[in-house]
């Protein structure tokens, strides 16, 4: 390194001097856009190799000194980088080509601070408007699907509104949230999914990720930070990474009004298959009250209902954006308003969100700046129970003979088999609501006292309420709740943010410093209130006050945290050749011991433009082959502090329904024991990388390798009885992620009228258990159950952090069967290992090939490997709609030992109902699936009206486009759409993707729709 | 220019002190809003005392009722019949619920009542958790005692076991203890300050007497250990114990609130299926009918009158009867293949003194620690006063379950005609009138299974109806050696999964064979 840094200065030495010699022109000229010929105001004309630099102003005109001979730079964002000679010409103006690839040269990082991405020693990768509008996802976090290396988004299935889990090279956290941090213009914002509302089970009612708030056409760009170096500044929220999302701002010039539309139609994208050759029944023999399909066989004729399809319909949503832009030289001004009503696959199921955005600007006088941005959302989600028998998917239990949605006997009551609801009664009667208000608003004061110097202050608060209702209407099989019952919470989260920067810039010579000192202050809190009645008085009204006093309970929960922090950016460029940066910040959390609450964290990260170092020493000139290579790395440390309220044992006044109400305050068994002896955890990561592009950029590869770890986590974790709990929290365990991401851009053909680009990034992450405390194997979920308690989510020493617990046949040491006397496998009293849902690698392709006016895109989304734990299945099994038991009556002779006996075993036994109601489906292993894919995610076709057609209407600029999402979609997943997620977003760890667990099966559907510009 | 630097210096100078000082402030947030986190010893000891019984003994003896073969399930599918057929495995749970659910509590009380300056609550949090430890190693053996959760410091992972002769050795020393506690005049709180000392309200007395009486149903549980067993010291330890009615550690169970406040035989656990078939017990076993309508040693026929306390005829002809563990209600009245309608069987819940809503589950009675007397006196040749400890231990179960005075001296005098008073001439036969007697006296309670293994299961003692159960575990039992019975209890697969080096053999072949240290001769 110091070698490195001794050469530089040599050089510089023997530069300078070089450059003292060059005759200066004066230059003026216009930058425009090479696609409509419009001005581009602030676009960055540089003297290349210099400091010297301007920007141009509203018209796009600049003018600046330039040595005779020496080389422009136009760098904007959006845009190509263009380079100029400075020849004899006084004038040089320059059309700027709209840059397609993901390689613009500004990136968002902290706060809103943009910086070059040739300076950075680390990955990002940014997502213009474009990119995130076409998918036309309703939830952001679904519309990076597939587009970002080292990402894996997998959305928890096709109801409206769905949560959608975003993990980043991996998880470092054994027990808490492994999702990154979410910044809108410089303020964190809430992304919390909750688990287990109105104290329903996690599984059963899974809520929405937060972010799904934001209205995708409010975003200019998101850049997605992926490694703890890029997320030093802002804190330790950010260890998993950030999504830093830039809304879109007012623009000086005439006002230009946006309207856009979309128009949905969605249906169910692929369900299990049933058999269909035996009817209800017992043992053979036709029952008509017994739910399972253990009956005689079919008659020939017989009428076999698609109850499984029947629950299904298709659905229709529309979407309406309007905007309204514009400013002076002083002023701008973006306003916005949205209209989203997305109807779901299955009937009652509904998401709409009213948004509506103001964000201004204004200049008073030369050195202050000041904005603001005030965005209220009203998010609106009707869904039904799902995860068990009760649920959506209950017409796995149904005898193909009934006809399901025959859902009301004559009388008026519920009809329906056995002890579960019908899910057709379930639809109508059994509703889950959730109502966010949500105002988010940040105001900034930009100073600049002198031209080296900047501050900048930000005040954000993002507050929303959350009132979720579920309801069982009377007349429901639920025990204890057949005259009616409801469950209601309501939450209100804010998080308000302060910061303070300052950022000083100085040259010296070739050496360009900047420094950052910032004063940051995060205020979390959440307040749920929940209460619960039943037996309702008047049978048609749900509510909590038709129940009389005694069949009503109300709880309490509030979470407050609080993070102080104080930080310092250090970054020093040589030429814009090469960079360093130096980062460090201290936090102090208000959830961890007052002695252990303030930690410090250092990052530090280099980057070297290879291709501008060898062109600047002559060894080359700029127009061979390799146009551009940088090489990157860096090293990081972050850190974590607890969550609230955990330094100390609660007590309680309640244990569980099945151990005696304690009538006084008991030590709180169900909470985790407090330790007030936590200490911050930490995570440290390398990344290395290049990035190089060649034949004038067309062909780009991008590497990184990183490999982080993280220890002494503070992990909450199971703890043998006898310790006393159940639960503590603790500092211990390890997890190290290891991985490579790759992208590649190219552009195939590009001429005047017909482009194409073609992208591909590809990412592969391991993630592994090094260390647990004690003597711990396994770091288990228990929100990531799944419908018959055979599998679950948990970390495993040695092994994966997202592996699967499940039950498994009882075997000796040498692997053989342990059967019983009858000669019939049993059930192991513990839990095993029994797949790993990580992928073995994902990716993503991109084409856009554009014709003149005509632009097509479509991303095929890869994901290699990555076990499901199909409890779908095991429930058909146990219900005997599973093509598994057609072999039912068939007899079979196990391999293996008779434990009682030692003897091997020599019995045939019958595969009866017995064995796949009591037997079979406990083991878990038989249901464990291979969950890679190949879907083409989207394809979008869009028509730019010509011009001249317009000329008579007061439009510039009208779209329309078609889009098809999910049509196809090649796996060997037996059950639904493999993008699945049992207990939604919300489930911290391990998670709970990869657990097919009865919920509402993705969609596919196609969009039509129009953007006008008035 | 200048003047600027001093504003911004200014600015940052006092922005950092205002940061400094008002920081702490700011960041004391993270006390618990929801829940507290420490409350006086007065308003803990109710908890104590009931997940001692409710979470702790409950458990303790859900499952084992049925290997007592005190009651009997009717389904012969399902895993209600698991307890009665011994297939234990570690998906047992006494374990967790005496030391997560229970024990912190006793353990807090000791640390709040010592900080506290009330030694009366350090005296119940001593005896309440001896008799959970007592309880626990009676049926593991070998417990985590000194590693345990002590109140103070960070939990212990990787908690190490005490043998059992330890954990006797702990469990006398923490009744010596809590009795000194109890002595102690300087005790600030009253034990029922705050309405929390359901058992005895406040009566510290009896509060020594209860350690007393468990002193000496631990001491005595050392019968075979010829160079520990000291009877005298039993006898000392009774006469201090329980010495009258109305002293007996339990407490009512409450209707009208929760579920969970009633009785759990009668409700939550297990028993609110309106079908009774699905109740976890159906009907109580056949064995205990033959004990409560037949005299020890003769196997006279004479009907007990608390036959009619305990239990319900059957609905159809009015008669007493049970099931035989293991065959359920197709197997018959006993096994017969005779009276297998479910209105041939009065039920286990509801029945009478012990599985209504609001029926005690006792810890301890006045009458088990007469029986102990007896047992003691018995084994140190003192069979008259064996014999009047024994009358009086009968008598005052009969007093407690409201039998009259005449049917109690007409049953006293029927004993005595049968020959009572001889056979306490004899250890064993003595010990089969105390042990039968235990039996009903101790209803329900895992201490008789205690009992039972201490005598080996013998029909000696327990007369001819005590027999293994049909479908046996065979995977762990042998089907054909009769006398081979169970003797303790699988570890809990959280421990065997979090604390497995700590455990040894947790095999159900190894823990269900082999007998506990007390029950080992030597």
């Amino acid at each position: 390194m110091k070698k490195s840094l001794l050469l530089l200065f040599l050089l510089c030495l023997g530069l300078i001097p070089w450059q003292g010699w060059a005759q200066s022109v004066s230059i003026s000229g216009q930058v425009t856009s090479a696609a409509d010929n419009t001005p581009l105001p602030g676009v960055s004309v540089a003297v290349k190799g210099t400091t010297t630099g301007t920007y141009t102003d509203a018209e796009g005109k600049y003018s600046l000194q330039a040595p005779a001979g020496s080389t422009l730079i136009f760098r904007f964002i959006g845009y190509v980088s263009k380079e100029t000679t400075v020849g004899s010409t006084s004038t040089i103006n320059v059309a700027l080509q709209e840059s397609a690839q993901n390689l613009s040269e500004v990136v968002v990082t902290a706060f809103g601070v943009e910086q070059e991405k040739r300076a950075l020693g680390y990955s990002v990768q940014e997502l213009q408007s474009s990119d995130i509008t076409e998918t036309q996802q309703a939830n952001i976090v679904n519309a990076m699907q597939g587009k970002v290396a080292g990402v894996q988004i997998t959305n928890s299935g096709g109801a409206p509104g769905a949560s959608a889990i975003m993990l980043i090279r991996g998880g470092t956290s054994l027990s808490g949230n492994n999702q990154p941090l979410y910044v809108v213009d410089g303020i964190p914002v809430d992304n919390t999914t909750a688990v287990g509302q109105g104290g329903l089970e996690a599984g059963i009612a899974p809520a929405s990720n937060r972010a799904i708030d934001i209205n995708p056409e409010d975003i200019a760009s998101i850049t997605v930070l992926k490694g703890p170096s890029a997320a030093a500044l802002y804190g330790l929220r950010a260890a998993e990474g950030v999504v830093v999302i830039t809304t879109k701002k007012g623009t000086a010039g005439r006002a230009k009004i946006n309207y856009s539309n979309t128009f949905s139609f969605d249906k169910v994208n692929k369900l299990p298959d049933f058999q269909s050759v035996y009817k209800q029944g017992e043992q053979g023999a036709f029952d008509p009250a017994a739910i399972g399909s253990w009956g005689p066989a079919f008659a020939e004729n017989e009428t076999r209902y698609d109850n499984l399809e029947s629950i299904f319909k298709s659905a229709f949503t529309q979407k309406h954006d309007l905007s309204v832009s514009g400013g002076t030289d002083q002023t701008t001004f973006y306003a916005s308003a949205s209209h989203f009503d997305q109807n779901g696959i299955v009937k009652n199921t509904e998401l709409e969100r009213n948004s509506f955005r103001l964000s201004a600007d204004t200049k008073v006088g030369e050195k202050l700046r000041i904005g603001g941005t005030a965005n209220y959302i009203k998010t609106g989600r009707t869904y039904v129970s799902q995860g068990s028998a009760s649920g959506v998917m209950g017409a796995v239990y149904w005898p193909l003979n009934d006809d399901m949605s025959n859902y009301l006997n004559p009388d008026g009551t519920q009809r329906t088999i056995g002890v579960n609801d019908n899910p057709h009664w379930s639809v109508r009667n059994k509703p889950l609501t959730s109502d966010v208000d949500r105002i988010m608003a940040v105001g900034t004061v930009n100073y600049d006292p002198f031209t080296f110097l900047n501050v900048t202050y930000r005040l954000g608060t993002d507050y929303y309420t959350d009132n979720f209702k579920s309801v069982r209407m009377p007349g429901t099989t639920a025990v204890g709740e057949e005259k009616g019952a409801l469950s209601e919470s309501t939450t209100n989260n804010r998080i308000t943010t302060s910061t303070l920067l300052v950022t000083g810039k100085k040259s010296f010579g070739n050496f360009n410093t900047s420094l950052t000192l910032g004063h940051n202050l995060e205020d979390f809190r959440r307040q749920t209130a929940t209460w619960y009645g039943r037996n309702f008085i008047d049978p048609d009204f749900a509510s909590i006050n038709n129940v009389v006093q005694t069949d009503r309970t109300v709880s309490q929960g509030i979470s407050r945290r609080r993070i102080v922090g104080a930080f310092g950016d250090l970054n020093l460029d040589w030429k814009g050749i090469a960079f360093l940066s130096f980062r460090g910040r201290n936090d102090w959390s208000s959830t961890l011991p007052v002695n252990n609450r303030s930690f410090f964290y250092p990052s530090v990260s280099a980057s070297l433009v290879v291709t501008d170092l060898l062109e600047d020493i002559g060894v080359t000139s700029g127009n061979s082959i390799l146009s551009f290579a940088k090489i990157r790395a860096s090293w990081a440390r972050v850190g974590k502090d607890a969550p609230p309220h955990v330094l100390a044992t609660t007590l309680a006044t309640a244990t569980n329904s099945f151990t005696i109400a304690p009538r006084g305050f008991i030590s709180n068994a169900n909470d985790y024991y407090g330790n007030p002896a936590l200490k911050p955890e930490f995570t440290n990561s390398i990344e290395i990388g290049t990035d190089v592009r060649f034949l004038r950029n067309r062909l780009g590869l991008d590497v990184t390798y990183y490999k982080t770890s993280t220890d002494e986590q503070i992990l909450g974790t199971r703890t043998p009885p006898s310790s006393g709990a159940f639960l503590a929290y603790m500092n211990g365990g390890r997890i190290d992620n290891e991985g490579v991401e790759l992208l590649l851009n190219t552009q195939p053909v590009t001429n005047d009228n017909f482009t194409w680009q073609l992208d591909f990034n590809i990412a592969k992450n391991k993630a592994t258990v090094k260390d647990l405390p004690g003597t711990l194997d396994r770091v288990e979920l228990s929100d990531a159950w799944v419908a018959g308690n055979v599998a679950q989510g948990a970390a495993f020493l040695g092994g994966s952090l997202f592996g699967i617990n499940g039950n498994v046949w009882k075997r000796n040491e040498q692997g053989q069967l342990l059967l019983n006397d009858e000669g019939y496998p049993q059930v192991q009293s513990t839990l095993q290992y029994i797949g790993d849902r990580t992928p073995d690698w994902t990716g993503g392709i991109t084409n856009t090939l554009t014709y003149k006016n005509l632009s097509l895109s479509f991303l095929w989304d890869i994901r290699v490997g990555g076990d499901i734990y199909n409890a779908t299945e095991n429930t058909l099994v146990r219900s005997g709609l599973s093509t598994k038991t057609l072999d039912r009556g068939q007899t079979r002779v196990f391999e293996g030992i008779i434990e009682s006996t030692g003897e091997p075993n020599t019995t045939s036994v019958v595969l009866d109902q017995d064995y796949y109601q009591t037997i079979y489906p406990f083991q878990g292993y038989d249901f464990v699936e291979d969950g890679g894919w190949l879907r083409m995610r989207y394809i979008t076709l869009t028509y730019n009206l010509p011009s001249r057609l317009l000329e008579k209407m007061p439009i510039s600029n009208l779209q329309v486009f078609g889009t098809g999402r999910n049509l196809i979609l090649i796996t060997d997943y037996s059950g639904v759409d493999p993008e699945v997620s049992g207990s939604g977003a919300g489930v911290g760890g391990s998670g709970s993707f990869g657990f097919d667990n009865l919920g509402v099966p993705a969609t596919r559907g196609f969009d039509v729709g129009l953007k006008l510009t008035l | 220019m200048k003047n600027k630097f001093l504003k911004i210096k200014l600015f940052l100078i006092s922005a950092a002190l205002v940061f400094n000082t008002s920081c702490d402030d700011y960041l004391d947030v993270n006390a618990d809003p929801n829940l507290p986190t420490s409350v006086p010893a007065h308003s803990r000891l109710v908890g104590a005392i009931t997940t001692t019984n409710g979470a702790a003994m409950w458990r303790g003896s859900r499952e084992v009722a049925a290997v007592t073969q005190y009651a009997s399930t009717a389904l012969t599918t399902g895993t209600n019949r698991n307890a009665e057929t011994w297939r234990f495995t570690a998906s047992y749970f006494f374990w967790q619920n005496a030391y997560v659910f229970t024990m912190p509590n006793c353990v807090d009380l000791i640390v709040l009542g010592e900080k506290e300056g009330n030694p009366h609550f350090v005296g119940a949090g001593k005896t309440l958790l001896a008799l959970n430890y007592g309880m626990l190693t009676d049926q593991y053996g070998a417990i985590v005692v000194d590693d345990y959760y002590d109140g103070n410091s960070q939990i212990n992972l990787t908690p190490t076991f005490n043998s059992q002769e330890e954990v006797y050795q702990k469990i006398q020393q923490l009744l010596d203890e809590a009795i000194v506690a109890f002595d102690n005049p300087d005790n600030k709180t009253p034990l029922n300050f705050s309405g929390g000392d359901i058992m005895y309200q406040g009566d510290v007395d009896k509060w020594r007497r209860f350690a007393w009486s468990l002193k000496a149903r631990y001491m005595n549980h050392l019968s075979k250990k010829s160079n520990l067993y000291d009877a005298q010291k039993i006898i000392e330890a009774t006469q201090n114990g329980f010495n009258g009615d109305g002293m007996d550690a339990e407490f009512a169970y409450l209707t009208g609130g929760q579920q969970t406040d009633e009785n759990p035989w009668y409700s939550w656990g297990g028993f609110t299926s309106v079908d009774p078939v699905n109740n976890r017990y159906f009907t109580w076993t056949q064995f205990f009918v033959d004990i409560l309508q037949n005299f020890p040693v003769t196997e006279t026929d004479y009907q007990d009158p608390r036959i009619s306390r305990i239990m319900q005829p059957a609905p159809s002809d009015g008669m007493y009867r049970g099931l035989k563990s293991g065959l359920g209600l197709a197997g018959g009245q006993g096994g017969s293949g005779e009276f297998t309608d479910v209105e041939d069987y009065g039920q286990f819940k509801n029945s009478g003194f012990y599985t209504k809503a609001t029926s005690p589950f006792p810890f301890i009675t006045y009458s088990e620690v007469k029986l102990i007397e007896a047992e003691a006196r018995l084994r140190s040749g003192d069979a008259a006063g064996a014999l009047a400890a024994y009358e009086e231990g009968v008598r005052a179960n009969m007093r407690k379950l409201g039998v009259p005075g005449n049917e109690i001296n007409a049953y006293w005098a029927a004993q005595l005609a049968d020959g009572v008073a001889n056979h306490f001439g004899n250890q064993a036969q003595g010990l089969s009138h105390i042990m039968r007697q235990k039996y009903i006296t101790q209803c329900l309670n895992p201490e008789t299974w205690v009992d039972m293994r201490r005598m080996d299961y013998s029909q000696e003692i327990y007369g001819p109806y005590l027999q293994r159960p049909a479908n046996i575990n065979t995977v762990v039992f042998n089907e054909n050696d009769p006398n081979q019975w169970i003797q303790a209890m699988v570890y809990e697969t959280n421990e065997q999964n979090r604390n497995g080096d700590q455990i040894g053999d947790n095999s159900e072949q190894y823990r269900l064979l082999t007998p506990l240290w007390w029950n080992v001769p030597e």
